[in-house]
């Protein structure tokens, strides 16, 4: 057994660290340095200004060595069981006395080589799909506009160095055992382990649990996963399924938000135009711009508000064409209204050509317990801000001919609290009243914003049943909009009677009387 | 922002009844696009995803 490892510089002999002289079934330097993800993996790194790379030979990772004992033992022709680990620095350490930095615990040194480190890519003994767990560090946040939410801390131990890095796992497809949404699916439950404390299955176990009661094909080799199989692997995770349609009006980039921005990530399923091919990927970040780039998310009017959504112009995913933190442009594609309808996303071996991606579903796997969706919630809040817009709580300028924007998001109990206590923006006596009051394990938000600046927000019980009326407190964010509010409805709607006689719930009208006259 | 520049104006009184019976069509849409935006085509289901 080999064992050791390989200091290599950055990029002059990156793509060695694919190929083995010594395997007969390795992936040759030709073809890794044809491979998409290989090269996206490549400018990833220089983007991250990696300078070195350390070869750890014959490491054992779980999830191929899952597969391998599924499949790869299993053929006549030999397959190694171990891979190779690479870790990548952002500073030059190649002619660092390496051994001697661990053994010595030289202080200085080891911070540095913790400080500076840019994560690690498991290379699979593999002909074609080298790429197995990868963790990055992710990409610029560009200003502050590039949002990498479904991110979480990992820790790769090296010769007894702790390296650490926040990211979310990836690694590409084998046609084997995972095809791309088997793959999606391994990405997401690597981040709702950390949030729902469920597993983190391989992806021999995912496709395993996709297929076990619905076969359309044989699940090995796997060529890919209906829907009905996704929400499997979903429930025997132990988490729900929330399967949403993509149509024309529906609000998807703000849907993105609500989710992401609490750390789910979810499963994308669109169409690749032109062709037959369906294609998932797993989103985890988006690009928030300070003003809107789209006109519209929705195609009806009747029905539009403005939402977070329309400032969203790119999307974060983990695609296994390409590689981790791909981005996927949001495009209106020549929509005259500007609405925001598709996406486009290239390929590294083919950058003039931008593939057309049209979205068809979206998965959220999520803790049973969040039983309100995003829908529910998004109904809710169309109809308060009617009611608002009809009695002239609004705010319309020529910047922002939209007026409010609103912002609807999910939170845990613990960041929904800490929020609380970190916005100075929320008077003494409502964090007292959010903070000491005993309220659900999640919640939702709808906070009404205006040129960037939070005015007021409700706050939902995301546990409770969808027709009821789950709002439970309303926040001020600007000292004494509670009462110029009030005031309103005092002078337009004095005895409540426009709210129930327009058919809002009379559980609303109690609310308004209660959180907002403060009755 | 100075919270005076974020205050609402609001109508000076009360709304009209047509104004109400407006309110009162805009929330029926709502209802009804809500339910619209949470149905799922069956057709969906078999959608494969295997690119």
């Amino acid at each position: 057994m080999t064992t050791g490892y390989t200091l290599l510089r950055f990029p002059e002999e990156f793509y060695a660290i694919f190929y083995d002289p010594n395997y007969e079934r390795s992936i040759s330097l030709a073809d890794a340095k044809r491979k998409d993800q290989v090269n996206y993996i490549c400018r990833y790194l220089r983007e991250l200004n990696c300078q070195s790379i350390l070869v750890e030979y014959d490491y054992v990772d779980h999830d191929y060595l899952d597969d391998y004992a599924n499949y790869y033992a299993k053929c006549f022709g030999e397959y190694k069981r171990f891979c190779r680990r690479a870790h990548f620095w952002r500073t030059d350490v190649t002619n660092t006395p390496f051994e001697d930095i661990i053994i010595d615990q030289a202080k200085a040194k080891i911070d540095i080589l913790k400080r500076d480190y840019l994560g690690f890519v498991v290379i699979k003994p593999l002909p074609n799909a080298v790429v197995g767990r990868t963790v990055l560090g992710t990409w610029s946040d560009d200003g502050g506009k590039r949002k990498y939410r479904a991110i979480r801390d990992y820790t790769a131990n090296l010769y007894g160095l702790e390296l650490s890095v926040s990211s979310l796992a990836f690694q590409e497809q084998d046609t084997v055992l995972a095809a791309c949404a088997t793959s999606a699916l391994w990405c997401a439950f690597q981040m709702t382990s950390k949030l729902f404390g469920t597993c983190s299955p391989t992806p021999s176990e995912i496709t395993r649990c996709a297929t076990q009661y619905i076969q359309t094909t044989r699940p090995v080799p796997s060529k890919g996963l209906r829907v009905e199989q996704i929400c499997y692997a979903i429930s025997e995770n132990g988490l729900a399924p929330e399967v949403q349609q993509i149509n024309p009006d529906t609000a998807l980039n703000s849907l993105i938000y609500a989710y992401v921005s609490a750390g789910i990530p979810l499963i994308l399923g669109y169409e690749i135009e032109g062709t037959e091919n369906r294609h998932a990927v797993t989103i985890c970040g988006y690009r928030l711009e300070s003003a809107p780039k789209f006109n519209h998310e929705s195609r009806d009017e009747n029905v539009e508000m403005n939402l977070i959504g329309r400032r969203i112009s790119e999307l974060y995913v983990h695609d296994d064409n390409i590689g981790p933190f791909s981005r996927l442009i949001c495009d209106n594609a020549g929509d005259s209204q500007g609405n925001s309808r598709i996406f486009t996303r290239t390929l590294e071996s083919r950058p003039e050509i931008k593939q057309i991606c049209v979205p068809e579903l979206v998965i959220a796997p999520v803790y049973h317990k969040i039983r309100i969706q995003f829908n529910d919630l998004l109904g809710a809040v169309r109809k308060i801000n009617r009611y608002f817009k009809a009695l002239g709580i609004d705010i319309s300028t020529n910047s922002h001919p939209a007026g409010i924007e609103w912002e609807i998001r999910l939170f845990d109990l613990t960041s929904f609290r800490q929020k609380v206590i970190a916005l100075p923006t929320i008077a003494r006596d409502d964090k007292r009243s959010l903070l000491f009051s005993n309220f659900a394990k999640y919640a939702w938000t709808a906070s009404a914003r205006f040129s960037n600046t939070r005015i007021f927000s409700f706050v939902a019980d995301a546990t409770d049943i969808a027709r009821s009326f789950y709002f439970r407190h309303f926040i001020e964010h600007i000292p004494g909009i509670r009462e110029n509010i009030a005031s309103i409805i005092r002078r337009c709607d004095p005895q409540l009677e426009t709210a129930s006689g327009a058919g809002l719930q009379s559980a609303f009208v109690a609310f308004l009387r209660k959180e907002i006259l403060l009755l | 922002m100075k919270s005076k520049e974020l205050s609402f104006k609001g109508k000076q009184g009360p709304l009209t009844e047509d104004e109400i019976k407006q309110l009162a069509a805009d929330i029926k849409r709502s209802d009804e696009q809500t339910i619209e935006d949470s149905r799922i085509h069956s057709r969906i289901l078999n959608f494969e995803f295997n690119y």
